[in-house]
């Protein structure tokens, strides 16, 4: 499989977040979502994606290379939304436009022009005068416009209402209908990985604890909720997190069928949500 | 390079109209003497070429720049070719208001004719070299530091020159504008024109190597 991201055993320091032997891979033509609560260590990873910081450990290669080294090249093939979708919001969308044009040989100009109507974007109106929606929506249409092969988004959902929010979401399913693009973003919103994602990370203080196809883990996973003899399950290889709940335990399997055993008259056996997972793996309470 | 530079200007484009206008506003001030006039300018062309250079902080745009397609290298060499052309229009427009000032206040300027003069060659290339000298010291501290601990760590090399300057003045050595233009007068006349531009126009092209070098080596040990 053609792999646009490749990201091995990443360890670094950085502020208040160090990422410990953090790995996965994106294939060309899929979703990537990365989720984690605040200070887990998403956008020190993005950093890492786009060279703005350099490992200390592990190696990262996009499109094959070190963006460390060929960044220059790398980057010009990565469209990008940061956590501040627009920088110098003094200037006008069409101005942004055409100072970002400027840096790509690829511009495609009416592809933006397309995008700005799509979006609905006013071409006169400043930066600092667009909600964080249009803010968001300018950013993707300028992330959009050189053909770029991987788009990096750092929380492009965060502060949008819920209409917009799936609106956004479409978008990036739409945008590797070509088997082209590949989409990686982070998020603190569980139900948007849920919604597009092919592939979940999930970071809590800077390591990885899930990584795989989302689809794997909603089917194959199972989540048994009984009572207190549940206890006795954590033991079992197919354990992977276990939580105290108001009727005994919640206990999270990686397997369906190794679930079915523990499911008796007194408890159910039910397929987990993100969120379920999210809580349970590798939780204080996990085994 | 030239996307930089491009950007750097349709950043600035919303406020060329405050530019000229500005100078000639503060530079009235310049009537009271020569050296005001002189240091005014300085201070205005200074302030314009800071602002040029330290554009992408102040917007806190440096990790969006970082993330667009150009190396670190470019970077800075584009910050030093637009930090100099800005100190280049700065000297130009200190000519232009300097000569509005002379037409409209004409007994008040008289800072000596021929060498000396304000508008000499020699006046006005000192007054190119200061604002190219402050440019050259200024880069290095924000490409190590970022802005706000650059800014302080030049502003201590600042307040250290500025101290040196007042003790000079004090002990008798006169206004150091005129000091200087008067030095630079003296090197045209013992060694002749062509050598001492020559020496001048030399120094200044490896205090700015040696400054973009420096700016280069810590911008790109610098993470964002």
């Amino acid at each position: 499989m053609d792999e646009l991201l490749v990201v091995e055993r990443i360890q670094k320091a950085w502020d208040v977040v160090a990422l410990d032997d953090v790995s996965f891979r994106l294939p060309r033509g899929h979703i990537m979502g990365i989720a984690g609560p605040n200070g887990s260590g998403k956008t020190t990873l993005i950093r890492l994606i786009l060279g703005h910081i350099r490992p200390d450990g592990g190696a990262i290669r996009v499109f094959g290379e070190d963006p460390g080294v060929c960044g220059r090249d790398i980057r010009s093939r990565i469209g990008f939304v940061l956590d501040r979708p627009i920088s110098y919001e003094h200037l006008s969308v069409a101005r942004l436009g055409r100072l970002v044009a400027d840096f790509y040989s690829d511009w495609d100009e009416s592809e933006f022009q397309r995008l700005l109507d799509e979006f609905e974007l006013p071409r006169q109106r400043r930066a600092s005068a667009l909600s964080r929606g249009m803010r968001v929506k300018l950013g993707l249409a300028l992330a959009l416009a050189h053909n770029a092969e991987l788009l990096v988004l750092d929380e492009p959902t965060t502060g949008l209402d819920p209409v917009f929010r799936r609106e956004l979401l479409g978008r990036l399913s739409a945008i590797i209908s070509g088997g082209r693009t590949s989409v990686l973003f982070s998020t603190q919103i569980l139900t948007d990985l849920e919604r597009v994602a092919d592939f979940a990370v999930f970071l809590r203080n800077g390591r990885v604890f899930f990584s795989g196809p989302k689809d794997d883990l909603l089917d194959r996973w199972a989540i048994v909720r009984g009572g207190p003899e549940l206890a006795a399950a954590a033991g079992a290889d197919a354990v992977r997190g276990i939580r105290k709940s108001r009727m005994g335990f919640d206990v999270l399997f990686d397997d369906m069928d190794a679930a079915r055993p523990y499911c008796d008259g007194s408890s159910v056996l039910e397929r987990p949500t993100l969120d379920d997972v999210f809580l349970l793996l590798g939780s204080k309470e996990s085994q | 390079m030239k996307a930089l530079i491009r950007k750097d200007l349709r950043l600035l484009a919303p406020y060329w109209w405050l530019i000229l206008p500005g100078h000639v506003l503060f530079s009235a001030n310049g009537v009271i003497s020569p050296e005001f006039l002189f240091w005014i300018g300085v201070a205005l062309a200074a302030s314009f070429t800071v602002g040029l250079a330290t554009i992408d902080w102040r917007f806190d745009a440096d990790r969006f720049v970082a993330a667009l397609p150009v190396d670190r290298v470019t970077q800075v060499r584009a910050r030093y070719v637009g930090a100099i052309s800005a100190g280049i229009l700065g000297t130009v427009l200190y000519v232009i208001y300097g000569s509005l000032v002379v037409a409209v206040f004409p007994a008040r300027l008289g800072w000596a004719d021929g060498a000396g003069a304000w508008n000499s060659a020699e006046g006005i290339a000192v007054f190119f070299l200061v604002t190219a000298a402050l440019i050259l010291v200024l880069l290095p501290f924000l490409y190590w530091l970022g802005l706000v601990r650059g800014i302080w760590g030049f502003g201590f090399v600042a307040l250290a020159a500025m101290a040196v300057t007042i003790s000079l003045v004090s002990s008798g050595g006169g206004a150091p504008s005129r000091a200087l233009v008067d030095a630079l007068a003296a090197l045209v006349d013992n060694q002749g024109a062509a050598v001492a531009w020559t020496s001048v126009l030399a120094s200044l092209m490896v205090l700015t190597w040696l400054s973009a070098r420096l700016s280069i080596a810590g911008f790109c040990r610098r993470e964002l």
